[in-house]
């Protein structure tokens, strides 16, 4: 099993934290994981992204080829990522931007904010998971920072669209990445956030 | 290589300050008539006087004439990469602070290719020994000029007279944050010793700037016999007391010695460091 | 049982030298090994250590040279343009033969290049990169795990051997996060080496008088009683400089032979289907993880493809790539550089096999996609 998730947004919303908490919950669950950022001039301006791959054995290759899940926490993310030009469905991406670009299997997550994301994408080719993530941060959490790790929550329950009614990887051990993973003073904060977002991604799911 | 054959207890009851020396390893490289070996002897006999044993004892140096003397000492001694020995010192210091550590070097060796590692050492304030043999030129490579071959004056590479002015090394030292410093001469070898002496004593850099003459590069080139040199420091240098009261007009051309700048107020490094281990890991090491 | 945890390239190797016994570190700030440093800074204090960062590259490595003499387990991590710098103290460290660990997370060069991103172009300079002659280990990990691993080793062996040893990483290692399994760095687990001390009274005490092994049993400075003298210049057992040749010509013999002579024990790679191969493929640290994936690709396609991942680079393992040039039709050195290690394994192959590149120095890393077409056209017979 190699699983690939990219969870990308606006410089600014916590994207490759998001990326560490979800690699960090996949060793929790006793998966091998990696975790990579794109650093400087490969980045587009404004658009950041945390990569992780997920395997139940130690990972070959280290860095994303073909996502399983891609978590869209904004539309310029959005328009980078499927809009743009993921490098093997456009032949005029060029090759220096494949780092950044990466192919969507079909069938992969796409998980989107429904107020932040206007998502025209074909959901017989994707399973698309759209809530509203930043609304709950912002509302219930009284934070909207924590956005990122709402959109976990959602990917939690999300998953078991993949995996045959199972989650791939536990609350648990996600709550306990949380608790590894943030400032002391923020794991309420945060686990909560991911509570919020546990709840939001099965309404989700229901409405689908 | 010849050792004198006296026992060494005999000779050591006559100048106990011989204990420091490695005499199977002598004679040593220098000129004759090179201050050098004043410095060197000023060195030992201070750390006699101070009652610290060899084992007590490291010094460190890079390349140069003056970087010869951690050989012929009998402690232990590091001869290093050309500019480069305060950065080995403060490793050492760091790692043993019970080490007296003393840094033998030349002008060339730490104001042209050393001149940073030098001005960080001082800037920390690491509890480090500096003697600075200042003889105006590159001696072990031929006499070439170097920061401080005073303008005007001849080197191999200045055929036609030096028009760079000279580094202060003292101004330097003390600008960059050394809270001892002090200057002497070859010539004035018993005040020396006790410059060298309170420089060990300082807890903190100490730079104790040597003018020393190097008879037979730099006088072979400007024309100064071995005489002339020491005379041209008796002559030219005066006890910065008596420079002090000195007119503005009156102090060109001479050189003040003595002890320059002394601060016992700022904290020494190595003992900041350890003193945060100590809260840190509750004195384990 | 294994216990999971996802580490940072970067800190992983500083927790590993912590383990290995390490207890100085003198560094200075470079892109992108920094956070070995940063990491260092917050453990060293409580350890019982040292740290502390210089005012250059050069000083660095001098100061580490000064702590691993007053007996201290030291290192310093940098990159490229950093390394270049410490050269010449990298030199001193092997002439005077003070125990020291040196981390070059390689980044694209020359020059300040592509700073963050990764590059394999420090391969020749890891060994050939200072003045005079030179045999140090080199080694190469290719994971988070093998990063911890490999610290540990490199710390062994510099113990061990009384040398300078180059542990190399590269941008993607540094800066990954990975699953690391603990359990692996229990103290009963792993095997800690220190160097040897002189069993000699302090009158028959000469510092540079090598043992059996070849290396000499340096008391650490301010050890009561063995003082001794070391120098840059070329010396005799007592450490003062003489220009005798015979003792001259000894000793670098000497400096090289107590690494060479261990070779076998040094050598250390990982052979990925390479039993049926026909085309090997010979690389190294991330490049090798696109070929590992590569060679399942190739196999799925019906190419018999293989893979030989050193990771001791230096010395390199010189029978071994002999045997596989002789067992397989072709060989493949995919670097991330414009052609380093490809001439030791031409050296090595002694044209047994025809040896092929795939070379790139633009900051990206080469993709399992990339090496299988090199693969494919290989096993069609072109180039």
């Amino acid at each position: 099993m190699r699983y690939e998730v990219r969870v990308i947004g606006s410089a600014g919303q916590g994207s490759i934290l998001a990326a560490v908490v979800l690699a960090t919950a996949a060793a929790e669950e006793g998966l091998w994981a990696t975790q990579t950022a794109t650093y400087g001039a490969a980045m587009r301006s404004g658009v950041s992204l945390g990569d992780v791959v997920i395997s139940d054995k130690p990972i070959d290759f280290p860095k994303t080829t073909e996502l399983d899940a891609v978590i869209i926490q904004s539309q310029e993310a959005y328009d980078d990522m499927i809009k743009g030009k993921p490098v093997r469905l456009d032949p005029e991406c060029s090759e220096a931007d494949a780092d950044v670009l990466v192919n969507v299997k079909p069938g992969a997550l796409v998980i989107v904010d429904e107020d932040l994301v206007q998502c025209d994408l074909n959901c017989n080719m994707y399973r698309v998971v759209s809530a509203p993530i930043a609304r709950t941060a912002a509302e219930v959490l009284g934070r909207r920072q924590v956005m990122n790790i709402v959109a976990l929550g959602v990917f939690q329950v999300a998953t078991t669209l993949q995996f045959e009614g199972k989650p791939l990887i536990s609350e648990e051990s996600f709550l306990k990445a949380i608790e590894k993973s943030v400032p002391a003073r923020f794991i309420d904060l945060n686990r909560n956030a991911f509570m919020e977002g546990v709840k939001i991604g099965k309404e989700a799911l229901q409405k689908a | 290589m010849s050792t004198p054959n006296i026992p060494m207890e005999k000779i050591v009851e006559k100048k106990p300050y011989f204990k420091y020396l490695r005499l199977n390893k002598m004679p040593t490289i220098w000129c004759p008539g090179c201050g050098i070996g004043q410095a060197f002897r000023a060195t030992c006999m201070a750390l006699d006087e101070l009652g610290i044993p060899n084992d007590k004892v490291a010094m460190v140096s890079g390349i140069g004439c003056s970087s010869r003397t951690p050989g012929y000492f009998d402690g232990f001694t590091l001869h290093t990469t050309h500019g480069r020995a305060p950065t080995f010192a403060t490793g050492l210091k760091l790692a043993r602070p019970e080490l007296t550590t003393i840094v033998f070097t030349g002008d060339g060796d730490a104001l042209a290719i050393g001149g940073n590692h030098f001005i960080h050492a001082a800037r920390r304030n690491i509890d480090i020994t500096v003697v600075l043999i200042n003889n105006w030129i590159y001696g072990m490579t031929g006499g070439q000029v170097s920061p401080t071959t005073p303008t005007g004056s001849y080197a191999t590479t200045t055929p036609y007279g030096n028009y760079e002015p000279q580094f202060d090394v003292a101004k330097l030292a003390i600008a960059a944050g050394a809270t001892y410093v002090a200057r002497g001469t070859a010539y004035h070898a018993m005040e020396l010793k006790k410059l060298i002496m309170d420089g060990i004593k300082h807890k903190g850099f100490s730079l104790i700037e040597v003018l020393s003459p190097c008879t037979i590069v730099y006088g072979r080139k400007n024309r100064m016999s071995i005489e002339e040199m020491y005379f041209w420091f008796k002559e030219n240098t005066i006890p910065v007391k008596a420079w002090e009261k000195l007119p503005e007009e009156k102090r060109a051309g001479k050189i003040p010695r003595g002890v320059l700048y002394h601060d016992d107020s700022r904290p020494e490094y190595t003992e900041l460091y350890w003193q945060k281990v100590k809260e840190l890991s509750g004195g384990e090491k | 049982m294994a216990k999971l945890e996802l580490k940072y390239g970067n800190h992983a190797c500083a927790e590993a030298a912590i383990i290995a016994g390490c207890r100085f570190y003198a560094g200075y700030p470079i892109t992108p090994s920094s956070e070995i440093a940063e990491k260092m800074a917050e453990l060293l204090p409580k350890h019982g250590g040292v740290f502390i960062q210089m005012e250059d590259e050069i000083a660095a490595m001098g100061a580490v040279v000064g702590g691993s003499f007053a007996g201290l387990k030291s290192m310093t991590a940098t990159s490229g343009p950093g390394f270049s710098l410490k050269q010449e103290n990298l030199g001193y460290a092997f002439m005077v033969e003070a125990p020291c660990v040196i981390v070059n997370v390689q980044r694209g060069g020359p020059s300040t290049g592509l700073p963050t991103q990764p590059g394999q172009q420090e391969i020749m300079q890891s060994l050939w990169g200072t003045h005079g002659d030179k045999l140090i280990p080199v080694f190469y990990p290719g994971n988070v795990q093998e990063i911890m691993e490999e610290t540990i080793r490199a710390f062994n062996w510099a113990e061990r051997l009384r040398t300078p040893v180059v542990l190399l990483l590269d941008e993607v290692l540094g800066h990954m996060r990975e699953t690391v399994d603990m359990a692996q760095f229990t103290p009963d687990k792993v095997e800690i080496w220190n160097r040897k001390m002189p069993d000699v009274p302090p009158e028959e005490y000469l510092p540079y008088k090598p043992g059996e092994d070849d290396v000499p049993a340096i008391a650490p400075y301010g050890t009561p009683g063995y003082r001794g003298h070391a120098t840059g210049l070329h010396h005799d057992y007592t450490g003062f400089p003489t220009t005798d040749p015979e003792m001259c010509q000894e000793l670098i013999d000497r400096l090289i032979r107590k690494v060479k002579n261990r070779q076998p024990e040094l050598e250390k790679n990982e052979e990925y289907k390479l039993d049926d191969a026909e085309i090997a493929i010979v690389t190294f640290g991330t490049t090798a993880r696109a070929a590992k994936t590569a060679v399942d690709l190739a196999r799925e396609k019906g190419i018999k493809a293989g893979l030989l991942r050193v990771i001791t680079i230096w010395p390199s393992p010189e029978e071994t790539l002999n045997k596989l040039a002789k067992s397989v039709k072709a060989i493949l050195v995919p670097e991330l550089n414009m052609g380093q290690y490809v001439f030791e394994v031409e050296r090595c192959a002694r044209g047994e096999a025809p040896v092929y590149r795939l070379n790139r120095a633009n900051g990206k890393i080469i993709y399992p996609h990339e090496i299988l077409a090199k693969i494919e056209e290989i096993a069609k017979g072109g180039k």
